[in-house]
Order: structure tokens, then sequence, then C-alpha cells
């Protein structure tokens, strides 16, 4: 029993008394006066020592010993083997694990997250401290013997490439927890180098339009990736199909391809457009001025196809279609623009 | 070394010029010796003007000025200068001097040969421009001039439908402005040519054969309703004179990417008219494709003429497009440098 009080002292000022009260202390009050009567009537009647006897030794709750100066973490040394402290998966133990680890919440930003004695959550999170560098060592130490060494010609990049045109790339996903399954691993990706397959021109083009992103032209090489199949295998059957039908599709050659217009061209071909017509229209022209034949422009249009009289394997006509095949392929810039003004001055006898 | 001329060039009057390219300029260690002691020179006649005379200014006489450039070339900001300084002054740059070196060298026999010049912003197209201009004028050629080709786009004057195309669209304000400008400058030249066929407007109003094109010119101004049939009739004419050799045509186009864009100009009932259904454009697209002796055309693309927004564009084939290319085609590409 405790109790406080506000007591004003005699100058004035207030302190807080903690009384505690026992019943030991009620007792002892009131058994002074036996103890006086002690002294008088000592020889036939045993006095009743309620007092406390000082030697007797009462007993003292005393504090369990602090778990947390001693844990198993404090005594151990920095060159102790790991793999025997923590030998297989296990929940997190603080007292086990050596390091100053928080985890939880801040109350304020100045204040420090809870640390790892008796953290619960800690414990909710998965842990890997049984798959450590030193683990995998001995696992790898454990497996070796059943291992056979890669071979060395392998090692050379070109190598393999020549001889596996083939690259399949898929992913594992480690976690701890009760399943092993993860969803994403089961994307394949296939990395195909198309040197070794027959192509001819047609079938580039065709290819590049049919993949779009999917094929770099410069490498010769195309990337399937697949992720639409529940299962690993699936998904690696799916790109090998893919790349079949690409394949076998490209070689083919359909009627309606002929009808390709101009905007889907991959390469600006000079001898089919409206250009062309107009080169040799002009060509004509000078050809007919320089001669000094008098014509009308009337007459001149009906008269001839300019195609016939004029030979489109002269030099000014090459230099012009490749200028200005250039300047359509590459876009222009300063180097295709000047070698396409060239051709013209060419043209025009300048 | 940029110091010292600064403090020359200002020294003296002088008309609009572009300091950085004297410095820019491919024979920049030439100019810059030759800078220091004298940057004018007194020819004003660009026939004359050489290769020696690059990096150069000369002054165009008044009377060409008033004539040829006060109307509807200069912006305001040069028309200030000219005011304040009482003379226009030119640079005389390798692009120009480029250009009229392939017009003395050129037969005039060939069909119409197409300048594209392009480059940057406020590279100095618009002065190359000039420049040329002068020269054409000093050798009496017919100068057409269309100073902006975007105000067909953008300026929301009237539109009315074409008489004789249902599809196409007449701009009858910009169609005046157009044959005034025209009159002003080539008055004295087509003093005596006369229409070689009949041009019928509608089923009252035509015009006969034989009449003086500034007659033809003067109605298409008074009579706004017709004025851009007038000009294609204009245009015909002067290809017409052009082939029988009584002309030499320059026509200048600046902002010719203008022609492949969606206008701002709008009529009842149609949304959107695209630059390819106006008649105006048409009509020039005509001309320059056209097999017309003794006729040149100078066009610039412009990057001013896209929106704000898309303005970092500025060599050609990004500006014009495939059809602008495809239609221009074959062009003397002309890179005017900073």
């Amino acid at each position: 029993m405790a109790s406080r009080r506000l007591v004003q002292l005699s100058n004035e000022h207030w302190i807080v008394l903690n009384i505690k009260r026992s019943t030991v202390h009620h007792l002892q009050r009131c058994c002074v006066h036996s103890r006086i009567k002690e002294d008088l009537e000592d020889e036939n009647f045993k006095v009743l020592n309620i007092l406390r006897d000082k030697d007797v030794k009462r007993f003292k709750w005393e504090k369990p010993p602090d778990v947390r100066t001693l844990s198993r973490a404090d005594c151990m040394k920095t060159d102790m083997n790991w793999t025997s402290v923590w030998p297989t998966k296990a929940p997190f133990r603080w007292g086990s694990v050596p390091l100053p680890i928080r985890q939880g919440y801040r109350k304020k930003e100045y204040k420090l997250s809870a640390g790892k004695y008796g953290n619960a959550e800690l414990v909710k999170i998965p842990n890997f401290l049984h798959l450590t560098p030193p683990h995998i060592k001995t696992h790898c130490q454990a497996i070796k013997k059943f291992c056979t060494e890669f071979p060395s010609e392998l090692k050379n990049r070109e190598i393999r490439k020549a001889n596996f045109p083939l690259e399949v790339i898929t992913s594992d996903y480690v976690t701890c927890g009760t399943s092993i399954r993860d969803p994403r691993s089961r994307e394949v990706t296939v990395n195909v180098d198309l040197s070794v397959l027959k192509f001819d021109e047609h079938s580039v083009t065709k290819i590049k339009k049919l993949a779009g992103d999917k094929m770099d032209e410069k490498a010769m090489t195309l990337q399937l990736k697949s992720d639409r199949c529940p299962v690993r295998k699936q998904n690696f059957d799916f790109n090998v199909y893919t790349l079949t039908a690409l394949y076998y599709e490209s070689q083919e050659k359909e009627d309606w391809e002929d009808e390709m217009e101009e905007s889907d061209w991959v390469k600006y071909q000079w001898d089919k457009t409206q250009s062309k017509k107009k080169i040799l229209k002009l060509k004509h022209r000078i050809q007919q001025i320089n001669s000094g034949e008098k014509t009308d422009l009337a007459s001149s249009v009906s008269k001839s196809d300019p195609s016939v009289s004029v030979v489109d394997t002269e030099d000014d006509i090459q230099s012009y279609k490749s200028a200005f095949s250039n300047l359509k392929d590459e876009g222009d810039s300063r180097e295709t623009l000047n070698a396409y003004k060239q051709s013209v001055l060419k043209l025009l006898k300048l | 070394m940029a110091s010292v001329i600064y403090r020359i060039v200002s020294k003296q009057p002088s008309g609009y010029c572009i300091n950085s390219s004297l410095l820019r300029s491919s024979s920049s260690l030439k100019c810059w010796q030759r800078c220091v002691t004298t940057f004018r020179t007194e020819i004003s006649d660009p026939s004359e003007h050489s290769f020696d005379h690059e990096g150069q200014f000369y002054t165009i006489p008044k009377k060409d000025v008033q004539k040829i450039f006060m109307l509807n070339w200069m912006s305001p900001h040069e028309k200030n200068m000219n005011k304040m300084f009482q003379e226009f002054s030119i640079l005389i740059r390798r692009p120009a001097l480029e250009v009229m070196d392939i017009l003395k060298r050129l037969n005039y026999n060939y069909p119409l040969t197409r300048f594209l010049l392009y480059g940057e912003m406020n590279a100095g197209k618009k002065f190359t421009m000039t420049h040329i201009m002068h020269y054409c004028r000093s050798q009496n050629w017919v100068l057409l001039t269309v100073p902006w080709a975007n105000e067909w786009n953008c300026k929301r004057l009237d539109v009315s439908f074409n008489h004789h195309k249902e599809s196409l669209f007449d701009l009858p304000v910009h169609s005046k402005i157009l044959l005034e400008d025209f009159l002003l400058k080539n008055m004295s030249l087509i003093k005596e040519f006369t229409t070689s066929t009949t041009y019928e407007f509608s089923e009252h109003e035509a015009s006969e054969q034989g009449i003086p094109l500034t007659d033809l010119i003067s109605f298409g101004i008074t009579r706004m309703k017709f004025a851009n049939d007038v000009v294609g009739a204009l245009l015909k004419e002067l290809q017409i004179l052009a082939n029988n050799d009584k002309i030499k045509l320059l026509v200048t186009i600046r902002g010719i990417n203008s022609f492949w864009r969606k206008t701002g100009q709008k009529k009842e009932k149609v949304q959107e008219i695209h630059a390819q259904q106006l008649t105006l454009v048409n009509q020039f697209m005509e001309l320059l494709q056209s097999d017309t002796k003794n006729a040149v055309a100078m066009c610039s693309t412009e990057s001013w003429v896209n929106d704000v927004t898309d303005r970092k564009s500025y060599l050609p084939t990004e500006l014009m497009g495939k059809e602008g290319v495809d239609f221009l085609e074959p062009f003397l590409p002309i890179e005017v440098p900073k």
C-alpha cells in the first residue's frame, strides 16, 4: 500500500510525501510498549518477538539475469563458422544473429526503428541466413564430385555462337516461404542467330516486316520472348513455333505482295517511281534542246516516249538515282543534300 | 577578334546585317583580313559581285528599294532601319553568290530550274533571296514574289468557293495583295504585253484576247471576286511569254513547306481546309511543275511555318515531307549556314 500526499511544510513549501504503509510498521507502532515490558517480565513468558529480526534474511525478489546481456550473438567470435550456427532454413532468432538489425515503424523521424530483440516483424519476413556464400560453397563442394568440367573450346563466344545458334534464357526465382513456385519463372526468351538460315533479298525484307521490333537487321538476330503460356515448357515450344512460322512464311511469296505501295518500301527504289519518269522526260528535253530540234512544247510531249530514246544507264541519271535514293533512305543531312545538288547540276550540264 | 569587328561595324551606319556570319563563313580568314580595312564595297550592281566580294556589304540603290522591296517584302523592323539610316545594305554571302553563279551559267532553254534554300531559323535565307532578287531585277527579269506563303494558311480572310472547280477554295484578298504587289514591281516591264487568249471568269465577265496585261491585273484588283482567277490567268500568261523568249521569270516563294499543311482557314460547313485545296496553291504548283523556259523558281523552306512546338527541324525533307520532295524534285538544295 502506497499513497502520495501533497503535504505542506512549515516553511510553506509543498512536498510530495510518499507514504508507504505496511502491516509490519503498524504492528511495530502498536507493540512498542510490549518491548518495554519484555525487559521487566523475562523468565516466565517467552516474549513474542514480533519485531523484525535483522539476522533472518528476508526473501528479496531478485531480478532474473538479463537475457540481453549474454545472448549467443554476443559471445560469437568474428571468425566462427556461420554454417554451423544456422545450418538450415529457420525462423529468425534474434539471439543467434550478431547483426545490429532494426525493423519497424518510426513514430518520429529522429527516433529509431525497433531493434531485433523480440521483433515480430523480423520473424515474419523471409530470411536467407541459411543460404549465405559459405553455405553455397559447401553445397557446391558436396555436388562437385558429380560434375564434369565446362569444355574449354566453348569458352570462346564466337565458337559458341557458331555452334549453338539458338540461345534459350529462363529465370528461376528463389523465395523463402511456404511455396517454392513463382509465376515469373514461366517466361522464356529464345535468341536466334539468323545467319545460319537461308535468306534471299525478298525473304529478308519480309521477315523484317513480319518480326518488326524483335529482329535486329544488322546483327541478323531474332529475339523471341513469351510468357503467355502457364508452363515454361509450353512457352519454349511456342517460341520455336513462331520461329518456324516466321522462317517459312518469309520464304513464300504471295501474289498480293507485288502490289506493295511506295509508303511500304523498306528501301527507296527509284526505278518504280514517278521521279524516274520526270527525270527521263527532263533529260529527253535537254537532249532535244541541245541537239537543236525545233519542237513546240505540245508536240514534244506526244511525239516520242522519253524512256525509249533516253537510255537510263547513262552516267548522270545513275548518279542522280543514287543521290536521290540516298537522300530518301538516310534522311537529309549536309552530305546527302550536297551530293544531290552535285548530281542535279550534272544533269543540267553545269 | 569578335569584339574588334563589332566596334568597327557599329561606328558606321549600316543596314540590317548578320554579324556572326562574318566569322563563320567558309572563307572567314580572307574576310577577316579584308574586313579590317574595307567592309563595304561601292559596287551596287549585283551582277558584278563575285567571290572576291564575299563578306562585304553593299547598298541597294534607293529607287530599287522603293520599287521592289518596300511594299511586301521587308518586315517592319527593316523598314524602320531603312527610314533611320536612309539606306539598305546587305551582306554578300556565299549562298547568294553560288545561286547567281549558277544563274549566269544556266542554259535558259531548259525547263524550269528550282532552287531550294534551307537553313536554320534566322540564318539569312530571306536576305539571300533579296540579293538574288536585286540581281535579277538588274538583269530586267520579271519578279513574281510570294513574300510569305503561310499567310494563305493562317490569315483568316474571306474564303469562297471556286466557280470552276467545286472542290477548291479561293482566297480573294490574298490574291488581290499578290496582284497589287506584282503590278508595282513589274510595271515597267510588262507594259507592252497583251493577253493571248480569252479568259472567262464567269458567265457574264470575261476578258478578251489582246488586252494589255496591266488591264487584266487592275481588273483583278478592282473586282476582288475574280482576283484568284486573274492570278491563274496571269500565271498562264507569264508562262506563255517566257516560252516565247519575251521575258525571264523569277518566282520567289518563301516558306514553300506551307503548301503541304493544313490551313487555319474555315468556311461554313467545311471543317478543315488543307493547303492543297486552295486555288492559289494549286496554281503555283502548276507553275512550278511546268516546263517553261527562261524561268527560275527560288523557294525556301522555313521552320517558322510550323507550330511553335515543332520548330526544331530545319532540313528540307523533314519540313516538306515526302509529298513536297517528290513534287519539287529535281531541285538544287542550297544551304544557308548560320
